[in-house]
């Protein structure tokens, strides 16, 4: 069960033309900012791994969610739609403040050649998750073992962490990003597939 | 090889004792942290009423004053606020300098920083609501009274923001430029309803289209008004003081 309080959207948010792009270029960049601001609080707030370029969630999960069922989608509402005054984005800003936040860092597009398989948006940034990852394993006294994908992911041990339930193929980044900051190494099964990690 | 087994048998692999060694930490971290929030707050009353006593002292020795805003920031004390006390103790105190620049430097700021929002143009009524965002109840608010005359010293420095009354509202004006009576009309039916079109303005003053669209039109690239393409009749202009109204 999700119990937690629902998202508070800034006063901007039902600011009618927040969701018109502004013509003044100064204006402009702050309507922006608030919007990346928006989404990653947004996306965070609901724990939204992936989300469709329409808006709505591809994959999130519930910090209590512990079935292996990561395609549940919690709502089909898009925060690029406010239905209380009746305003959307236009698909070429909403593209536009994506694209924004992928060049800052912000969010990957998971195939950029097809934007409909969504795009990962990193709520905190590779490099805060690995950290928080290893700081966690640290904490435990877990380092120098090897650690399963599955007991860091969905382990009861975890279950009250951040990155529990993270996106597989973000977390699987967020591994690699691990070996390449010398933080962790990779244990592979017989067929090359990452069983798990130890850390060093 | 002396690692763990990979597999099935690596689930048994959080013994009971390490959660509850994990649990133990926790609740031992927390009370820690419980303790010393109080203590914080035992220390941060001190410095009030510290702060009533002497605030005469305070706010007359430039050193004495110096010294208490460190030791007000090192325990995340707002000294501005201390230095303010509470709507009783203020009535007797005579008049605080020290407070009202400080007071006014934290509003120039919050002109600058909401500039890009509202082209420079910001309501004495949002101004105050922003200096109150974190009020503490022990402290009192900032009052528009206190805000104006605030801005008043600010004024001994320069000319950078400026009062003006547009119908019934107040507006801290951080551009250079003078508002002529086309714009000041905007920004009063603004101050009524949020918006204006241009249908609006010909309807209600008689104004021609192309007076009305080059006004708002102006008003929009100096980031005064923000255009509305989703209305179902015409563009809409909105004054950005309607945000947080």
């Amino acid at each position: 069960m999700d119990n937690k309080p629902p998202f508070t959207y800034p006063a901007l948010y039902d600011f009618p033309p927040f969701f018109t792009k502004q013509p003044n270029s100064q204006t402009w960049q702050s309507q922006l900012s608030n919007w990346v601001k928006l989404l990653l609080a947004y996306c965070k707030h609901n724990r939204i791994w992936i989300l469709s370029p329409d808006g709505t969630p591809l994959t999130a999960t519930s910090n209590d969610d512990d079935s292996d069922n990561e395609e549940f989608v919690p709502s089909t509402e898009s925060i690029f739609n406010n239905e209380k005054i009746q305003r959307s984005i236009k698909p070429d800003m909403s593209l536009e403040i994506l694209n924004t936040m992928v060049s800052q860092g912000k969010a990957k597009w998971k195939d950029p050649k097809n934007h409909k398989m969504g795009i990962y948006i990193y709520w905190y940034s590779l490099e805060a998750w690995a950290d928080m990852i290893y700081d966690w394993i640290e904490n435990t006294g877990q380092q120098n073992s090897v650690l399963t994908i599955y007991e860091i992911r969905k382990g009861e041990l975890g279950h009250n962490q951040e990155f529990h339930n993270m996106d597989m193929d973000m977390f699987i980044s967020v591994l690699e990003l691990m070996v390449k900051k010398g933080q962790a190494q990779l244990i592979r099964d017989e067929d090359g597939s990452i069983a798990g990690i130890k850390v060093v | 090889m002396g690692m763990k087994k990979l597999g099935l048998n690596s689930f048994n692999n959080i013994s009971q004792e390490q959660k509850q060694f994990q649990d133990l930490g926790q609740s031992f971290l927390q009370s820690q942290a419980n303790q010393l929030e109080t203590q914080i707050q035992v220390f941060q009353n001190a410095l009030i009423s510290f702060a009533k006593q002497h605030r005469e002292e305070i706010s007359s020795n430039a050193k004495f004053r110096i010294e208490f805003s460190n030791v007000c920031r090192s325990f995340n004390v707002d000294s501005l606020r201390v230095l303010k006390g509470d709507e009783e103790s203020r009535k007797g105190a005579s008049k605080n300098d020290t407070f009202y620049y400080g007071l006014g430097v934290r509003i120039f700021q919050i002109c600058q920083e909401t500039k890009d929002i509202n082209g420079g143009l910001l309501s004495v009524s949002e101004l105050t609501k922003v200096l109150n965002a974190d009020a503490d109840p022990v402290f009192g608010k900032f009052s528009r009274e206190d805000a104006m005359k605030s801005v008043e010293y600010l004024k001994q420095l320069g000319d950078e923001i400026q009062i003006v009354t547009i119908g019934k509202k107040e507006y801290l004006k951080t551009i250079p430029q003078s508002l002529n009576t086309d714009e000041v009309k905007v920004i009063e039916v603004c101050g009524l309803m949020g918006f204006v079109s241009i249908g609006l303005l010909r309807d209600n003053f008689g104004w021609k289209s192309y007076r009305a669209k080059s006004v708002v039109d102006d008003m929009v690239s100096n980031g005064i008004l923000w255009i509305d393409d989703q209305d179902e009749h015409e563009r809409l202009f909105w004054d950005p003081a309607w945000i947080n109204r």
